[in-house]
């Protein structure tokens, strides 16, 4: 318990500052709460500005080694103290706004490309199998730090004065959190990355092909029927390595009024439909 | 089949594309400086700190 004559001192200690002199000051400790001063009412301060004294007992030696610093500096910081800026929520609108906007587009982009099935070309069941997961990683990874960055900005929008942000960022576990999550999800980007230019460099160099061969109807309808067939089965082949391929192809046989099971025999296509 | 190819090809094209440009967006956003991109910026930033910080020193 403080006894009343260093309450005393400290009240005039906080009135000897010109920004505090005459405010209310309240003390909370001794199992209560009570008010210590009841502030000058001709001060500028009286009703603006409040100072709240707490009796804490801590047991950690170090907090009570920089205790005893700070109360030993006479009338200001020690030195190399650190000067504690209040980085209010609204002053840091404008980038969070920014940052969960890229990170949900982010998110839009991984979804789509998860979600509509172009993980890849399929290239084994294998390596198929690490895409998905590596796709999904990234999908959900996005997805966190977009619910992350829309919080945030809820955060400001329900208290723009006060510094919440600031709060969660010193929080270690949360940081530290959101960093896992970030670097999980540039791990999964760049693990997917050589297959993506392995994909990419497939699709070219087939194109490719498909156009050196000048695939027209009328080169079609010159061509035997071996010929024709090879090349239906090829062209079929290439465009059902995805779901939404082997859908078109379906879609278009049902048009063209082919049997499912024709296409599995593609010798039997004509050049009406086969074009 | 030769405009469902087309079609295919495109589409695929246009999804590979995405996937590869995808990384580079997604890795200089993860390094730029918070006060850029708010919570938008990751771990390469924090990589970028932790060499920069080891190259002072």
């Amino acid at each position: 318990m403080v006894s009343r004559q260093l309450l005393n001192a400290i009240v005039q200690k906080i009135y000897s500052f010109p920004e505090f002199h005459g405010c209310i000051i309240g003390l909370y400790g001794d199992n209560g709460c009570s008010v210590l001063e009841a502030g000058y009412t001709p001060s500028v301060n009286y009703g603006r500005v409040a100072v709240i004294i707490e009796e804490v007992v801590t047991d950690d030696p170090s907090t009570a080694a920089n205790t005893q610093m700070w109360a030993d500096t006479p009338g200001s910081s020690p030195a190399g103290s650190p000067n504690p800026i209040v980085v209010t929520n609204r002053s840091v609108w404008g980038r969070e706004a920014v940052g969960a906007g890229l990170s949900c587009g982010m998110t839009i982009v991984s979804a789509v490309g998860v979600l509509g099935g172009v993980a890849a070309e399929v290239p084994s069941a294998g390596t198929s199998t690490f895409l998905v997961i590596v796709a999904w990683t990234g999908m959900i990874t996005s997805g966190i730090q977009c619910i992350n960055g829309l919080v945030r900005v809820g955060a400001i929008i329900a208290n723009p004065d006060d510094n919440t942000l600031q709060r969660w960022d010193g929080n270690k576990i949360y940081s530290t959190t959101i960093l896992i999550v970030d670097a999980l999800g540039m791990v999964a980007a760049i693990a997917a990355l050589p297959t993506g230019i392995e994909n990419l460099w497939a699709i070219i160099v087939r194109q490719r092909a498909f156009a050196l061969r000048g695939l027209t109807e009328a080169t079609l309808r010159n061509m035997n029927a071996a010929e024709r067939a090879k090349v239906i089965r090829e062209l079929i082949e290439a465009a059902s390595k995805t779901p939404e391929g082997r859908a078109a192809i379906m879609a278009a046989a049902r048009e063209a009024d082919i049997a499912a099971s024709t296409l599995a025999r593609p010798s039997s296509l004509s050049v009406r439909n086969a074009t | 089949m030769v405009e469902i190819i087309s079609e295919e090809t495109a589409r695929r094209l246009h999804s590979a594309l995405r996937d590869i440009v995808s990384v580079p967006v997604q890795a200089v956003v993860s390094g730029l400086p918070y006060e850029l991109v708010g919570s938008a910026n990751g771990s390469v930033n924090w990589i970028i700190h932790l060499v920069d910080t080891g190259s002072g020193s």
